[in-house]
């Protein structure tokens, strides 16, 4: 179904009486092109030129109805098979439908009217599902590990080749590295080029979720379950069933529920929260965090089974600082994009201003490149971006934030709380500002409250 | 009600091939004539299998004259051609067939009649 104007509607009935009405109906709409058949063994032999929808009768003299759509079913799944009959007897519709008939019209006065609306409801259906795959495509094209993985060197190069290793497998992949290094990036890169990219990506973020909501989050809930479960709901596991789960800030979950996390990959099953039955899933496992997990079992606060249980092929994404001339690169790319998508002439960068991002020691890594690339096209007013348009986020710091001798993620702690006083802790806001998750920023006041910097 | 008896009474309702379209007569002509084309064809296969006591074949005709005649609210045509069929196909029964049989062939006629009428007028 390409477009309206070429839907092919095929009439295969043996009635002489019934195949003249049909086509009269049908062909009022002069955007159906329509073709009769008598039986189903001359609509067989030309079934090679794949029509959009087809009407059969239940009674041929050749053949009956089922044998009929699992030949056109098993030819061509999308074809559009619309059973008209005389009988009206709910098993044999339920049993069509079953088998993939679109829908099962009995021969009665009103056959006319029901079989135009059903053939505009297939061709909506069938637009939609178009419409979807074509929106589909270009997801999967967006995340071409090419267009995904930006950069030449070592460091992200060597990323790169492992990024490949797990694209032919489901082995369950953990992605390290600091804040805005393109953990879900590169989450989203693997599905999209693995064999689940046509199933869905589900990504939780663990630390965005209260502690006592991230159970039935992921594993879902009976209606009942709990105050306020009134209806069903499926947990995250069994929304990306076929697919991939992306569990983000993995080091965040409570230690009460990383033994149902381990029992759930263990297993390959979920229970919902109020009920006792296990429920199978097919999910691809693709875990982040920016702690060293090794350390937090070490200090007690991962379960080591679980850690070893989510090591199945761990990625370390550099920090943007060690990838040298990666900052050009990505720095052009943001350009194109970002002057493609707002519609405005590509600019490209002065020397000063490559030097000026060369310079640079990227706290914030890809994220905060990308906001500085976006502020400096915005700021500027030539079609060159000179050094003065590009404004470090460091650079708007209180001075007395930066004269201290402190490490880069204290530094950043100190940011969020300099945004934190200044915005009166507006998470939403800060988040907006800084161009990070909220969910980073509660887990960094999270972490500033045990530093007892908070 | 045997069908050759004075007062039995052909209805139909021609309002399932209204339309909207251009030339509506002439369609609903051509569909009348198909009508008479078919039913007649069907009662006569429909005698020749009854002749030889080939039932599936008689329910067969039945079915496939009965769709238009639903659909045109035929009666009591429609009516009769039902019973053979549900007789056969669902009860699995000849009892009384070859009488529903005759019991069409006369009610065909006398529909075919008032049908031609109508395209004549």
């Amino acid at each position: 179904m390409k477009d309206k104007k070429t839907v092919a509607v095929w009439i295969v009935e043996d009635n002489e009486w019934y195949n003249k009405l049909l086509k009269h109906t049908i062909s009022l709409n002069p955007e159906y092109s329509v073709r009769t058949f008598f039986n189903a063994h001359d609509f067989l032999k030309e079934l090679e030129a794949k029509p959009d929808i087809v009407t059969i009768d239940y009674r041929l003299p050749d053949m009956d109805g089922i044998e009929l759509l699992a030949k056109i079913k098993s030819f061509d799944e999308n074809i559009k098979v619309i059973v008209i009959s005389e009988q009206d007897k709910i098993d044999t519709a339920i049993e069509l439908l079953r088998l993939g008939a679109y829908d099962y019209i009995v021969k009665e006065k009103d056959v006319r009217n029901r079989l135009l609306n059903t053939i505009n409801n297939a061709i909506k259906e069938q637009n939609l599902v178009t419409r979807i795959m074509a929106l589909e495509q270009e997801v999967i094209n967006k995340y071409d590990l090419n267009k995904t993985i930006i950069g030449a060197s070592p460091a992200i190069q060597t990323s790169l080749k492992l990024i490949e290793k797990t694209l032919e497998n489901n082995i369950t992949v953990i992605v390290t590295g600091e804040t805005g290094t393109g953990k879900e990036v590169v989450a989203k890169a693997i599905h999209y080029n693995s064999s689940r990219k046509h199933k869905n990506f589900v990504a939780v973020n663990v630390a965005a979720i209260p502690g006592e909501l991230i159970e039935a989050e992921l594993f879902g809930h009976e209606k009942g379950a709990f105050t306020g479960a009134n209806n069903r709901r499926i947990g995250k596991f069994e929304e990306a069933n076929g697919g991939t789960l992306f569990l983000d800030e993995i080091g965040e979950l409570d230690h009460s529920l990383q033994a149902k996390l381990l029992r759930a990959l263990q297993e390959k099953e979920i229970v919902r929260i109020g009920s006792n039955a296990p429920i199978k899933f097919d999910t691809r496992i693709i875990a982040a965090t920016h702690r060293n997990l090794k350390e937090e079992v070490k200090k007690g606060k991962f379960r080591e089974d679980l850690y070893y249980r989510l090591m199945g092929f761990p990625i370390e994404l550099p920090p943007l600082r060690s990838r040298g001339k990666d900052v050009l690169i990505l720095a052009k790319h943001f350009i194109d994009v970002f002057c493609k998508e707002n519609k405005v002439p590509l600019k490209t960068l002065s020397e000063e201003a490559k030097a000026k991002l060369l310079g640079y020691h990227y706290p914030g890594n890809i994220r905060e490149l990308r906001s500085t690339i976006e502020l400096a096209i915005v700021i500027g007013d030539k079609n060159e971006i000179m050094a003065n348009d590009i404004t470090f986020l460091s650079d708007e710091l209180n001075p007395e934030n930066v004269s201290d001798d402190l490490t880069m993620r204290e530094y950043e702690l100190k940011i969020v709380e300099t945004y934190l006083k200044k915005y009166n802790n507006d998470i939403k806001l800060i988040a907006s500002k800084l161009d990070i998750g909220q969910a980073t920023i509660y887990r960094m006041i999270k972490e500033m409250k045990e530093k007892g910097t908070a | 009600m045997k069908p050759n008896m004075p007062g039995m009474k052909i209805s139909y309702n021609l309002s399932g091939l209204d339309g909207l379209e251009d030339k509506h007569d002439q369609f609903i002509k051509e569909m009348i004539r198909l009508f008479i084309k078919g039913t007649s064809s069907g009662m006569k296969g429909m005698q020749v299998a009854a002749k030889e006591k080939d039932w599936n074949t008689v329910a067969e005709h039945a079915h496939k004259i009965l769709g238009p005649c639903k659909h045109l609210e035929v009666m009591p045509l429609a009516k009769t051609l039902r019973s053979i069929e549900n007789t056969i196909f669902d009860l699995k029964k000849t009892d009384g067939i070859p009488e529903l049989v005759e019991q069409a062939e006369e009610e065909a006629k006398e529909t075919i009649k008032v049908f031609e009428k109508l395209i004549s007028e």
